[in-house]
């Protein structure tokens, strides 16, 4: 849900996170793409989409969500089918039973439609919100407000809360959730070993995003390994990777039309500085190391770099005919075991009609040839605005 | 080793547990105890503190989280280091010494001061931090990049970084120091108590500063000597941040005046 319009001399700026001025925000433009992002949200619903991926960032060009619950309560009444997946919703941010409760609420009113994540926060959002969220303890806090989470949903209140950073006299959350025990859980990781294991131990679903393809496989990998020293099976519904997609009727106009779209949103919604992105103690040294030692490329729109097509290739873009794409994300279903797939099929600046033909296509011509293919998948797409 | 090769003296690095947390303390010289409580970073080194140990037994402990000290989870707050402190002047089985901190050390030092005056014979604090001076304030160095962070504490970046690129080992060291001082100053970077129970610290101290330091400016060295019971103020010429290492010869001033018989004064 990005806001595009961006200042022509935008590029003299490193980031377009954090601390790139909101004086460029227009809240005029920023009412007109509200109303078109939730009008295209509302079309996947119609053409049968399995899910509709809303999540929250702060300070930045690339999302206008940073209260994704608002969003998932406007989608409610204009949806019917679609799972409202949030994720999501950043628990360090918020009290955890105040995510408890709003969770519950939009599950109660959409009869049961909800699934979350719950992701730890880019680097970039320590520094956005207030200090007193601190990145060398969010893991910490993170665990101890998801339990709260848990707590709040599964057990009869009132109830005990005694955690390192959160505690509760009294937690009696009103309204309980639709679905029992609780609507469908997500860990959001980029491979760090901390989210594996939070993701195994509470037996959730464990989304890898933004992160080359060589990198999410790895940590398929390590969660696969982790889940089984559990003596847990891990099904495709636990596992979730993301896609960069443009589908035209042929593969040369998916290409014309949809190509710098994706490139756009790679080195404009994306950029960012490392130093953002890992403030201090947000990631252990070791897995600082692992990162440099894997050398450049693992992440995304660094300020120095720009990325090229075939650089973005690494990281599951597809471009091409309703054939190409369907092979290509079918050969990615088969690479990973994975039963889910988060489409990105709105990128960066790309503009109404684009994005209603590509929401079409994929769901007319892509959808299909998949659920024949993937027959263990529950469902197999989303739509992320 | 006579006290006069001070070329060839050198630390000897020993290993101490302290309620369960390994800590790194280096050693030299021997005399009156010298305890010295590092900065921010163990990048720039403390070959300066050699000086001392012709006169003094110097004794240089990582805090937790830093140099060759593990990690301590425990770590909070700044107040968290009292206790630690004390607990390590416990084992060493020294019951009184004369403390130097610079910049975060020195912030810790003034907090053991407060706390335990009796354990602290002089006390001289090289650009500490921790002390709210709203129209100086403290540079907020979590915010930059180290890179830029490097040209602020000191005119001699090189002090920090060598030469040339730094390896992933120097990276990954930094990062892990910036997470240790994150763990204690993400939220704010100064601490109402200092400015409300400096008063106690009621031996004589010495207060040094570099005139060009960008990190805490020197005109915060008028809001300390302002609350402060018996203090003087050296103010170094030409000098950012990293004084000690900028210019050792500071380390001399701090000598003469943990040596001296009047109340201050080098």
């Amino acid at each position: 849900m990005p806001y595009a319009h961006l200042p022509d001399d935008h590029e003299k700026y490193d980031s377009l996170w954090v601390d790139f001025p909101n004086s460029m925000y227009d809240p005029k433009k920023g009412h007109a793409l509200y109303r078109r992002y939730l009008s295209e949200l509302a079309l996947a619903d119609r053409l049968g989409f399995d899910g509709l991926m809303i999540n929250e960032h702060h300070s930045t060009v690339y999302s206008m969500m940073p209260a994704p619950n608002l969003i998932a309560g406007a989608l409610i009444p204009q949806t019917t089918a679609a799972k409202l997946c949030v994720m999501g919703t950043l628990l360090n941010f918020s009290y955890p039973n105040r995510v408890a409760e709003e969770y519950a609420m939009l599950d109660v009113m959409s009869g049961g439609r909800l699934e979350v994540a719950f992701p730890l926060g880019t680097g970039m959002e320590y520094y956005s919100n207030a200090t007193q969220i601190n990145p060398a303890t969010a893991r910490e806090r993170f665990e101890d407000a998801f339990q709260v989470v848990l707590k709040a949903w599964q057990e009869d209140g009132p109830i005990e809360h005694d955690g390192p950073f959160y505690s509760y006299r009294m937690l009696n959350p009103w309204p309980r959730p639709y679905q029992k025990p609780h609507p469908k859980v997500w860990f959001v990781g980029t491979g760090s070993p901390e989210t594996i294991e939070l993701a195994t131990r509470y037996e959730t679903g464990y989304a890898s995003v933004f992160v080359p393809k060589e990198q999410q496989d790895r940590a398929y990998r390590s969660f696969r390994k982790a889940a089984a020293d559990k003596g847990q099976t891990v099904t495709p519904d636990r596992l979730m990777f993301s896609i960069f997609c443009y589908v035209g009727e042929t593969d040369e106009e998916a290409e014309r039309e949809g190509k710098e779209h994706v490139l756009w949103y790679f080195n404009n919604a994306l950029r960012t500085s490392n130093h953002y992105r890992m403030p201090p103690g947000y990631v252990s040294p070791a897995a600082l190391r692992a990162l440099l030692e894997a050398g450049p490329g693992w992440t995304t729109g660094d300020q120095r770099t720009t990325m090229s097509w075939e650089g973005i290739q690494s990281w599951r873009a597809t471009l091409g005919s309703p054939e190409t794409v369907a092979n290509q994300i079918g050969r990615w279903l088969d690479e990973t075991g994975a039963g889910r797939v988060l489409c990105h099929l709105h990128l960066g600046d790309m503009p109404h009609w684009k994005t209603v033909k590509n929401l079409t296509l994929f769901a007319e011509e892509v959808i299909p040839r998949l659920r024949g293919r993937v027959a263990l998948a529950p469902s197999t797409a989303g739509a992320s605005a | 080793m006579t006290t006069t090769d001070r070329e060839h003296r050198s630390f000897a690095v020993e290993r101490h547990t302290v309620n369960e947390i390994e800590v790194a303390v280096q050693r030299a010289g021997s005399g009156q105890p010298l305890l010295f409580l590092h900065g921010g970073s163990t990048a720039p080194g403390a070959d300066f503190a050699l000086r001392w140990a012709e006169h003094f037994e110097v004794v240089i402990p990582h805090h937790p989280g830093f140099g060759l000290s593990a990690d301590d989870p425990g770590i909070r707050d700044m107040r968290d280091f009292v206790p630690h402190y004390l607990q390590l002047l416990d084992d060493l089985g020294i019951s009184s010494a004369d403390v130097v901190g610079h910049s975060l050390g020195g912030w810790i030092a003034a907090l053991l001061a407060i706390h335990s005056p009796d354990r602290v014979r002089r006390l001289a604090l090289a650009s500490p931090a921790g002390l709210r001076v709203p129209d100086h304030p403290t540079l907020d160095i979590l915010r930059l990049e180290p890179p830029v962070l490097a040209t602020k504490l000191t005119r001699n970046p090189q002090l920090l970084f060598g030469s040339g690129e730094p390896s992933v080992d120097a990276i990954v060291a930094g990062y892990r120091e910036s997470g240790s001082l994150a763990r204690v100053l993400w939220e704010r970077n100064y601490d109402h108590t200092l400015q409300r129970w400096l008063h106690r610290v009621a031996m004589p101290t010495l207060l040094v500063w570099g005139r060009d330091d960008e990190v805490t400016p020197v005109r915060q060295a008028e809001a300390w000597s302002a609350r402060l019971p018996h203090s003087e103020t050296l103010i170094v010429e030409c000098c950012g941040h990293l004084l000690l290492n900028e210019q050792p010869d500071v380390a001399d001033a701090i000598t003469a005046f943990l040596l001296g018989d009047g109340p201050a004064g080098p």
